[in-house]
C-alpha cells in the first residue's frame, strides 16, 4: 500500500517540477480556463509591486486576493523569489497528502455509518454494501487523481492561487471528518475568506460535529441546536476575525469591494469557463443588478433543499456543494473541478447506479479540448466569435452538472435499494425505479 | 420669448410703419372668395422644418446629401434657419475618404454643392440620437439649450418633419447604435398635439419599409407620406463614380425635382407633391396617409409646409388709421379740415395724416397671384 | 434530459444503436459523403454576396488606368535587373533601386534587413540574408491608425516560379497614382519582400513586434497603423488572360469572404474573368460537367487548405488577422481576349478603393467556407451537417462498443451471481428489457478501463518522440552522408516501424508470462474511436479540408478493424491501415499530386517520384512548422499519429 502511494506523489511532483522547468507555465498562465482575474499570478506580481511601493494594490482595479493572502504571498514571494514555483508544488502534494487523509477517513466514516444502519436495510442488500475491501485503492485512486488530473496540474503549472484555496477546503473536509470542530471551523474561516463561496460548507460541517457530538437518540433536542450554533459561531467568529485583522493591516474595509465585491459583482466579464460573463456581456444595464442577484443566489439557494435532502449524509453534502461551488460560481477555473474530481472516488460504492459517466466523460474531454481551439479562432484567428467559445463553456456546465445531478441520483438510489432491496416488487411483480 | 410674442411685435412693427397687413380674419368679397379659399384655410402663421439625417458612415453620404438637398429647397423657400433643425450624424463633407472635400453633392458630376457656404447644422454626430430627437419634437429640452437647437413652434405652426435614414418594419435605426420606433414617434406627435406644439404637420421619410414609420400616428393634422411599403427597399437614385458613393435617393431626388419647379408664390398642391414620384421612378411604392388630415392636400399650397410665405399685401394707397395720437408726428404738416380740429382740442387723437410710400422696388411683378386688394383698417 | 433519465427509452435507443450500429454506420458514411461532395451541385450551395456595406465595390472611376506607366516601370526594372546580373553572382532584391523609386514619389521609404536559417541540421545551420523594401504611402486627410498593404514578391531570374516583375512594375506605377489623390483614409504600405513566404514573415513578425527562432527580423524604420488587409501581386506578363485569385492560408485558415469576392467584382467589372484554382466556372453550372467542373475546383480547395501550407504570401497574413489574397496572372496563349497594365491597375485600384472605404475590420462575411465556383460558397452552415454525418459512424460504433462491453461486464456479474444460487434465472429472462439485474443502469466497465490505459500512454509517447525525433534523424542522417530529406523520411519510416512493432511485443512477452489479461479490445476500440472523434471535432473547426479527408479515408477502415483468428482478414488489416498510417497517406497524397497536377502516368516513373516527394514534403513540414508555424507536422506527429497507433494495437488485442 505504502509503495505506490510513495510513487505516485513523488511522481506527481516530479512531473510538476520537470514541467515547471518548461514554458509551458507561462503560456498557461494566460490561458483563461486556468486564471481567472482572482486567482492569476500575473494580477498577484502586479499587486505585490504595488505593495513594495507603498501603495495599497485594492485602490485599483488589478488585485483581488485578500489582504492576508497578499501578506503570505508577498512573504514566500521575497523567500522564494523566482523559485516560487516549488511553494506551489509543495502546497499541490500537501492537498494530495490531506486528500489521501480524507479518503481514509472517509471510508471508515462510511462503514461506521453503515453498521449502525444496517438492520434498517433490505435483505438482498448484502451485495451493494460497501466492504472495507472495496475501499483499498480508493486512497490511491484520489491521490493518483488529484496529481496527474490535466486540470490540477496545469493549474498548479500556471501558479494559480486557487490552489490555496483548494487546500483550506480540504483541509475543511478533512478536520470536519475528524470531528475537531475548531480546527474544521478555522478552516473553513480560511476558505471562506480567501474566495466567499465555501462559507456555504458550514452546514454540513456543522450537521455533521453536531451528529457526531449527539447521542443518536437526542437528534432533535436543544442540545443539537446548540451544537450547531456553536459551529456557526466559531466559523463566524474565525472568519470576522481574519477580517477584521485585515482591516487593522490595510487600515480600512478598501479591500473588501475589490475582493468580495468583485466576486459579487462581476465586473470583469473576461471570459472563463462559466456562465457569468456571456451572460452579463449580453445583458442590458439596467436588468443587471437583478440577474446578478438571481446568479449569486443561485450558487447558495442549493443549500438548502440538499441540506434538508442529505442531512444523514453531511459529507456527501460536503461534497455536492463543493461541486455546485465550482460549476456556479462568478470566476470559475478548472483549479474547482480539480478538487471535487479527485474526490470523486470516494462515491466508488455508489457508480455502479450512475447513468451518463460515458456521456459526462466524453463532455469532458470534448470540453477540454475544444476550448482552447475555438478560443484561438476567436481571439487569435479572429475568424470563429464568442458564440463558439460560448457553446463550449456551456456543454462544460452541463458536464458539470449532469455529473453531479448523476451522483446525487446514484447515491439516493443505492440508498432506496438498501432499504427497499434490489429487486423492488409491486403487488408481487418486478418493477423498476423511474425518477420523475 | 415664444414664438407668438415675437410675432406680435412683428406685426406691430408693420402696423406702425404703415403697411397694410392682412392676416388670417380678412373679409373679402364674393368672386375672390373662391381663389382665396386654400389661402385662408391654412390657418398658419409661421413654418418650421425638423430635418433629420440618422445615419453615419461613408456609404451613407445618400442621406446627409438628402437631408441637405431638402435643407436647400426649404431654405429656398423661405424658412430661415432659425426656423430649420437640421439634424446630420456624420459629416461627409470632410471625411477623409471625400475626394471633393468640405461639399456635399446630390447629383452626378457634381452641379450643386448642396454644402454651401450657409448650412447651419443643429444637432451634428453623436448628437444625433433618439432622445435628443423626440426632445426637439416635444420641446423637452434643457434650459441651457439655445434658441437654435429648439424648435420654437406654437398652435399656428406647420411644421415640416423630413426624416432619413436606414429603417426596417417598425423602426429607424439611429446611427447604428439605437432606434425610434413607429410607436415612439407617434407618441411624439401626439404630445406636440396635446402642447399645442403645431398646427398641421408634413411628416416625410425616405428609408426602406418607411411605411410602417407612419402607420401608428393617431394626432389630428398630420400628412404623411412614406418613400416605401412595408416590405419594400427604398432604393438609392444613383452614384457618382469620382465620388465613389451613391449620391441621392430616389424618392428624395423626384420630390427634389418637383420642389426645384416650386417659388414663393408657387400655386402647386400638396397634392401634386405626393404624386412626385410614380413607381416606374421610384422602384417602391410612395405611400400617403391623409385621414388625420382635415384638408384636401389637392387644395393645399405645397409652400404651406416648405415655404415660409407671409400673406403680405404691399399697397400704394393711403390708409386711414384711427388712434393715432399727431403728437408723436410733431413735424408733419396737416390739411386744412384737420388743423381746425387741432386747434380746437390739442389733446384729442386726431386721425393720421395722408402719406404715401414711394415704390421701393415693383413688388407687384413678384407678388403676382396673391392679390388681396383690400383696405381693411386696424 | 428525459431521454437520459428514463430507463426505458433509454434502454431502447441503446437497443438500436447496439443491433443496427452497422447498417447505421454504413448508411451515415455513404449519406455523408455523398452530402458533402453534393454540395459544390450550384443547387445545393449558395450565391455570394456581399454583406460589408461600406465596402461599395467598383463603384469609382479608375484613375490609375495607364499602359505606359506600368510599362516604363518594367522597363526600368529589367535593365536595373541585368545590370545587376553582370556585377554580382547572386542575384538578389534590387532594394536601392526600388528605395529610390518609392523614395522619388515621396513616400516614407524604407528597408528592412532579415537574415534566416533552417531549423536543426538542415543546411548546417547557414544563415541567409534578405531584404524588404517597403513605402509608406501616408492618408493625407488623418492619422496613421490603419493601413492596408500592398505587396509582391520580389523573384531572382533563375526562380522556378513565374517572375513578378510585372506585378512590381503595376505596383510602383499604382504608387505613384495613389500618391496624387486625397481620398485615402487609411496608409498604404506597399512592400516589395525577397524570398517569398520567409521575406513576409519577417516582415510581419517585425511589424508585430513577434519573435521567431529561425527568422531573424530586422527592426522596421517605419511603421503605420494597424493592418486591416492586404493584397499580394504575383503578376509576371504585361498582358495577362486572367487573374487567379489564391485564397488559402496558413493551416487551412481562410480570408474573409467579402475580400474575395470583392477582388471577383473587380475582375468582373473590367471584363476579366477570374479563376479560383485556375479553374474557369463551366457556362452551364447546373448540367453534369458543371457539377464535375465546381467538384474540381471545390476539392482543390480543400487539398490546398489540408495541407496547410498557405499558397502564396498572403496565406500569412492571416495568422495577424490580417485579411489577404494573392492575385495570380494566367497568360494562354492564343487567348481571344488580353488584358494589359490599364485593365489590371484598374483592378487593383478598384480593390484598394474599396478598402479604403471600409470601416472597421472585416467582420462581417464568412470566414469558413469553400468555393465551388467563383460566384458560388459553400458556408459553415452548410458543410458542418454532412461533415457531422460522414464522423457519426465513429461515435455510434464507440457506443455500441461501450454499451457491449458494460453489458457483457453486468452479465458476467449476474452470471456470478447466478452460480452462487442467489438468483432465479427465470425472473431475469422474464422481462426482454431488464436482461441483467442492473440492464437500466449500465455497469461501468471501471476496472477494465485501466487495462487500456498503458496503450494509451504507449501510443502518446511515440507521438512525443515522432515529434521529437525528426531533428535527431538529421543530425543522424549527416553523418552517414545523406541529404536531410533522405534522413527525415528514413527516420518516419523507422519511427512507423518501432512503434508498430512495440504492441506486437508487449503482447508476446504478454503471452509468454501467461497474462491473458491485456485490454478488452472492444474497449480498447471504443476508446480509440472516441478520441479520434474528438480530435476530428477539433480539427474540422480549425481547418474543415484536412478533417473531411481524414475523415473519408479513416472512417472506413477504422471501423473495420478488429481483431481475429483469420490470417487472411488479419492481413487485408494489416495492409489497410498501414495505407491509412500518416506516412503513407503522405505517399498516397504525393501520388496523387504527382497523377493530377503534374500528370505522370507511367507507374514506373511515379512511384520514386511520388517518393521523393514524399521525402520533401516531409521536411517541407518540418521546416514550416518552424518557420512559419505551420501546425501540420504538430498535429501530425502529435496527435493523428497516435491515434493511429491505438487502432495499430488493437490488432494485437486477444480476439473475443
Amino acid at each position: 500500500m505504502a509503495y505506490p502511494m510513495l510513487i505516485t506523489v513523488s511522481a506527481g511532483i516530479i512531473l510538476r517540477l520537470w514541467l515547471h522547468a518548461s514554458t509551458l507555465g507561462e503560456w498557461l498562465s494566460d490561458k483563461n480556463e486556468v486564471s481567472t482575474p482572482l486567482t492569476s499570478w500575473k494580477r498577484v506580481t502586479e499587486g505585490l509591486a504595488l505593495y513594495k511601493a507603498g501603495v495599497s494594490p485594492y485602490s485599483g482595479d488589478i488585485f483581488h486576493e485578500m489582504p492576508l493572502m497578499l501578506r503570505f504571498l508577498h512573504y514566500i514571494n521575497s523567500l522564494w523569489g523566482p523559485a516560487i514555483y516549488i511553494v506551489f508544488v509543495f502546497t499541490d502534494f500537501v492537498t494530495a497528502i490531506v486528500l489521501e487523509r480524507i479518503a481514509k477517513h472517509c471510508g471508515r466514516h462510511l462503514l461506521v455509518e453503515q453498521k449502525k444502519n444496517v438492520k434498517t436495510f433490505s435483505t438482498d442488500a448484502q451485495k451493494i454494501l460497501v466492504k472495507s475491501s472495496d475501499l483499498r485503492y480508493t486512497r490511491l485512486q484520489v491521490v493518483a487523481i488529484y496529481l496527474f488530473n490535466p486540470y490540477s496540474v496545469i493549474t498548479c503549472l500556471a501558479k494559480s492561487t486557487a490552489i490555496f484555496n483548494n487546500l483550506a477546503i480540504a483541509l475543511t473536509i478533512l478536520y470536519t471528518l475528524k470531528g475537531k470542530r475548531s480546527k474544521a471551523c478555522l478552516s473553513l474561516a480560511v476558505a471562506s475568506y480567501i474566495s466567499m463561496y465555501p462559507i456555504m460548507l458550514v452546514v454540513p460541517t456543522a450537521i455533521f460535529i453536531a451528529r457526531q457530538e449527539v447521542p443518536e437518540k437526542t437528534w432533535t433536542s436543544s442540545l443539537t441546536y446548540g451544537s450547531i450554533m456553536q459551529t456557526l459561531l466559531c466559523s463566524c467568529s474565525a472568519l470576522s476575525f481574519l477580517l477584521y485583522y485585515s482591516y487593522c493591516l490595510e487600515g480600512s474595509w478598501d479591500f473588501i469591494s475589490s475582493t468580495y465585491g468583485f466576486i459579487l459583482s462581476v465586473p470583469d466579464l473576461t471570459p472563463n469557463i462559466g456562465i457569468f460573463w456571456y451572460f452579463f456581456t449580453e445583458m442590458f444595464e439596467h436588468f443587471r443588478l437583478f440577474f446578478l442577484c438571481v446568479f449569486q443566489i443561485n450558487v447558495f439557494i442549493y443549500t438548502v433543499p440538499l441540506s434538508i435532502k442529505l442531512r444523514d449524509h453531511p459529507v456527501f453534502l460536503m461534497y455536492t456543494l463543493i461541486t455546485i461551488m465550482a460549476i456556479f460560481k462568478s470566476y470559475p477555473s478548472y483549479a474547482d473541478a480539480s478538487l471535487y474530481l479527485a474526490l470523486l472516488p470516494l462515491w466508488t460504492h455508489t457508480f455502479s447506479h450512475m447513468r451518463n459517466s460515458f456521456i459526462v466523460a466524453c463532455m469532458f474531454i470534448a470540453c477540454s479540448v475544444l476550448a482552447p481551439v475555438q478560443w484561438y479562432l476567436w481571439i487569435y484567428a479572429g475568424s470563429a466569435n464568442a458564440n463558439f467559445y460560448f457553446a463550449i463553456t456551456l456543454v462544460y456546465a452541463t458536464a458539470q452538472i449532469l455529473l453531479l445531478t448523476d451522483l446525487i441520483f446514484a447515491f439516493l438510489r443505492r440508498e432506496y435499494d438498501l432499504v427497499h432491496g434490489l429487486k423492488p416488487q409491486v403487488n408481487g411483480q418486478p418493477a423498476q425505479v423511474v425518477l420523475s | 420669448m415664444s414664438g407668438s410674442t415675437k410675432m406680435k411685435l412683428f406685426l406691430s412693427y408693420l402696423r406702425f410703419s404703415f403697411i397694410c397687413v392682412i392676416l388670417l380674419n380678412c373679409y373679402a368679397s364674393g368672386q375672390e372668395m373662391e381663389t382665396m379659399e386654400q389661402f385662408f384655410k391654412s390657418g398658419h402663421t409661421n413654418n418650421w422644418a425638423v430635418l433629420v439625417d440618422t445615419s453615419r458612415f461613408w456609404f451613407n453620404y445618400r442621406h446627409v446629401a438628402n437631408v441637405l438637398s431638402i435643407y436647400r429647397s426649404v431654405k429656398r423657400l423661405g424658412i430661415p434657419d432659425s426656423q430649420i433643425i437640421l439634424m446630420i450624424a456624420d459629416d461627409m463633407a470632410c471625411n477623409p475618404r471625400n475626394p471633393r472635400p468640405a461639399t456635399v453633392f446630390n447629383n452626378a458630376h457634381q452641379h450643386i454643392n448642396v454644402y454651401g457656404d450657409d448650412v447651419e447644422v443643429d444637432y451634428r454626430g453623436y448628437e444625433v440620437t433618439v432622445e435628443n430627437f423626440i426632445r426637439v419634437l416635444t420641446g423637452r429640452l434643457p434650459p441651457s439649450t439655445p434658441r437654435s437647437k429648439r424648435l420654437l413652434t406654437d398652435d399656428r405652426s406647420n411644421v415640416l418633419v423630413y426624416m432619413t435614414g436606414h429603417g426596417g418594419d417598425g423602426f429607424l435605426k439611429f446611427q447604428d447604435a439605437e432606434e425610434i420606433s413607429n410607436v415612439e414617434l407617434a407618441d411624439a406627435f401626439q404630445q406636440m398635439w396635446q402642447k399645442r406644439r403645431y398646427h398641421e404637420v408634413f411628416y416625410m421619410i425616405d428609408t426602406c419599409q418607411a411605411e410602417s414609420m407612419h402607420q401608428k400616428f393617431y394626432s389630428p393634422n398630420i400628412l404623411a407620406v412614406a418613400s416605401s411599403r412595408i416590405g419594400e427597399d427604398s432604393l438609392s437614385h444613383h452614384n457618382d463614380n469620382t465620388l465613389g458613393v451613391y449620391i441621392i435617393d430616389r424618392y428624395t431626388y423626384y420630390a427634389l425635382e418637383f420642389l426645384e419647379g416650386v417659388s414663393p408664390d408657387s400655386k402647386k398642391t400638396m397634392g401634386q407633391f405626393l404624386q412626385a414620384c410614380p413607381r416606374r421612378q421610384c422602384i417602391s411604392t410612395v405611400t400617403v396617409r391623409t385621414d388625420l388630415f382635415q384638408r384636401d392636400p389637392d387644395k393645399v399650397l405645397i409652400t404651406d409646409f416648405f415655404g415660409s410665405v407671409r400673406k403680405v399685401e404691399l399697397s400704394n394707397n393711403y390708409i386711414q388709421l384711427d388712434n393715432i395720437p399727431l403728437t408723436i408726428f410733431p413735424s408733419q404738416t396737416c390739411d386744412g379740415d384737420a388743423c381746425e380740429k387741432d386747434k380746437g382740442n390739442e389733446k384729442r387723437i386726431q386721425r393720421g395724416p395722408r402719406m404715401q410710400y414711394a415704390d421701393p422696388f415693383p413688388v407687384d411683378s413678384y407678388i403676382k397671384g396673391v392679390s388681396v386688394s383690400d383696405n381693411s383698417r386696424h | 434530459m428525459g431521454l437520459l433519465s428514463n430507463p426505458k427509452t433509454r434502454q431502447k435507443l441503446m437497443n438500436v444503436i447496439l443491433r443496427y450500429n452497422n447498417k447505421l454506420c454504413f448508411v451515415c458514411y455513404v449519406v455523408g459523403l455523398c452530402w458533402f461532395l453534393a454540395l459544390a451541385y450550384t443547387p445545393f450551395n449558395a450565391k455570394t454576396y456581399f454583406s460589408e456595406n461600406a465596402l461599395l465595390p467598383g463603384l469609382v472611376k479608375s484613375n490609375a488606368h495607364s499602359d505606359s506607366g506600368a510599362g516604363n516601370y518594367l522597363r526600368n526594372l529589367k535593365d536595373e535587373l541585368r545590370l545587376s546580373k553582370e556585377t554580382r553572382k547572386q542575384q538578389s532584391i534590387p532594394s536601392s533601386w526600388l528605395e529610390a523609386q518609392l523614395r522619388q514619389l515621396g513616400l516614407d521609404t524604407y528597408v528592412q534587413n532579415f537574415t534566416f536559417k533552417y531549423p536543426v541540421g538542415i543546411l548546417k545551420g547557414h544563415a541567409y540574408q534578405g531584404q524588404n523594401v517597403y513605402g509608406i504611402l501616408r492618408a493625407p486627410k488623418t492619422a496613421s491608425t490603419e493601413a492596408i498593404v500592398l505587396t509582391a514578391p520580389f523573384r531572382p531570374g533563375g526562380s522556378p516560379r513565374d517572375s513578378t516583375s510585372a506585378g512590381i512594375a503595376l505596383m510602383l506605377h499604382l504608387a505613384k497614382s495613389f500618391r496624387r489623390h486625397t481620398y485615402w483614409a487609411k496608409d498604404i504600405i506597399f512592400l516589395i519582400t525577397e524570398h517569398e513566404e520567409i521575406g513576409i514573415q519577417a516582415w510581419l513578425n517585425a511589424y508585430h513586434h513577434s519573435h521567431n527562432d529561425y527568422v531573424l527580423a530586422g527592426e522596421l524604420q517605419g511603421r503605420s497603423g494597424s493592418l486591416q488587409a492586404a493584397l499580394c501581386l504575383e503578376i509576371a506578363h504585361e498582358e495577362i488572360t486572367r487573374f487567379n485569385i489564391k485564397l488559402e492560408g496558413l493551416n487551412g485558415q481562410l480570408p474573409n469572404l467579402d475580400l474575395v469576392n470583392t477582388a471577383m467584382q473587380l475582375c468582373r467589372d473590367q471584363g476579366m474573368q477570374p479563376t479560383l484554382q485556375k479553374q474557369t466556372d463551366y457556362w452551364d453550372p447546373k448540367s453534369y460537367e458543371g457539377f464535375e467542373r465546381a467538384l474540381k475546383t471545390m476539392l482543390l480547395m480543400m487539398w490546398n487548405m489540408a495541407h496547410g501550407t498557405p499558397t502564396g504570401n498572403h496565406g500569412l497574413f492571416h495568422q495577424y488577422n490580417v485579411e489577404a489574397v494573392t492575385l495570380q496572372s494566367v497568360r494562354i496563349k492564343n487567348s481571344r481576349r488580353y488584358f494589359s497594365f490599364s485593365q489590371m491597375s484598374s483592378v487593383v485600384e478598384g480593390i484598394f478603393r474599396s478598402l479604403n472605404n471600409l470601416l472597421e475590420r472585416f467582420h462581417q462575411s464568412f470566414f469558413f467556407y469553400l468555393l465551388p465556383a467563383t460566384n458560388r460558397y459553400v458556408s459553415i452552415g452548410l458543410y458542418m451537417p454532412p461533415f457531422a454525418v460522414l464522423a457519426l459512424p465513429v461515435l455510434f460504433k464507440a457506443v455500441a462498443l461501450w454499451i457491449s462491453v458494460s453489458l457483457d461486464a453486468s452479465s458476467q456479474a449476474s452470471e456470478e451471481t447466478e452460480t452462487e444460487g442467489k438468483e432465479k434465472p427465470s425472473q431475469a429472462e422474464g422481462d426482454p428489457t431488464e436482461q441483467t439485474p442492473h440492464a437500466e443502469d449500465a455497469q461501468e466497465p471501471g476496472v477494465t478501463l485501466m487495462s487500456v490505459f498503458p496503450t494509451c500512454v504507449l501510443c502518446l509517447g511515440f507521438g512525443l518522440s515522432a515529434h521529437q525525433a525528426p531533428y535527431y534523424f538529421i543530425e543522424a542522417a549527416r553523418g552517414f552522408g545523406m541529404t536531410p530529406s533522405e534522413g527525415l523520411a528514413l527516420g518516419a519510416v523507422s519511427v512507423h516501424l518501432v512503434a508498430m512493432a512495440a504492441p506486437w511485443l508487449l503482447q508476446r512477452k504478454a503471452t509468454e508470462e501467461g497474462d491473458s489479461g491485456g485490454p478488452n479490445w472492444q474497449l480498447l476500440k471504443s476508446v480509440s474511436l472516441l478520441a479520434f472523434g474528438i480530435v476530428l471535432a477539433a480539427i474540422s473547426s480549425l481547418n474543415i479540408a484536412m478533417s473531411f479527408f481524414l475523415a473519408v479515408v479513416w472512417v472506413p477502415v477504422i471501423l473495420l478493424v478488429r481483431p481475429t483468428h483469420s490470417r487472411v482478414v488479419n492481413l487485408v488489416q494489416f495492409l489497410l491501415l498501414l495505407l491509412v498510417s500518416p506516412l503513407g497517406l503522405v505517399y498516397i497524397g504525393s501520388v496523387v499530386n504527382e497523377v493530377v497536377v503534374e500528370k505522370v502516368t507511367d507507374a514506373a516513373v511515379l512511384l520514386p517520384r511520388a517518393w521523393e516527394s514524399t521525402q520533401a514534403a516531409l521536411l517541407m513540414s518540418l521546416i514550416n512548422n518552424n518557420l512559419f508555424a505551420n501546425w501540420t507536422f504538430s498535429l501530425v506527429s502529435l496527435v493523428i499519429f497516435p491515434t493511429w497507433l491505438m487502432f495499430w494495437s488493437l490488432l494485437w488485442t486477444k480476439p473475443l
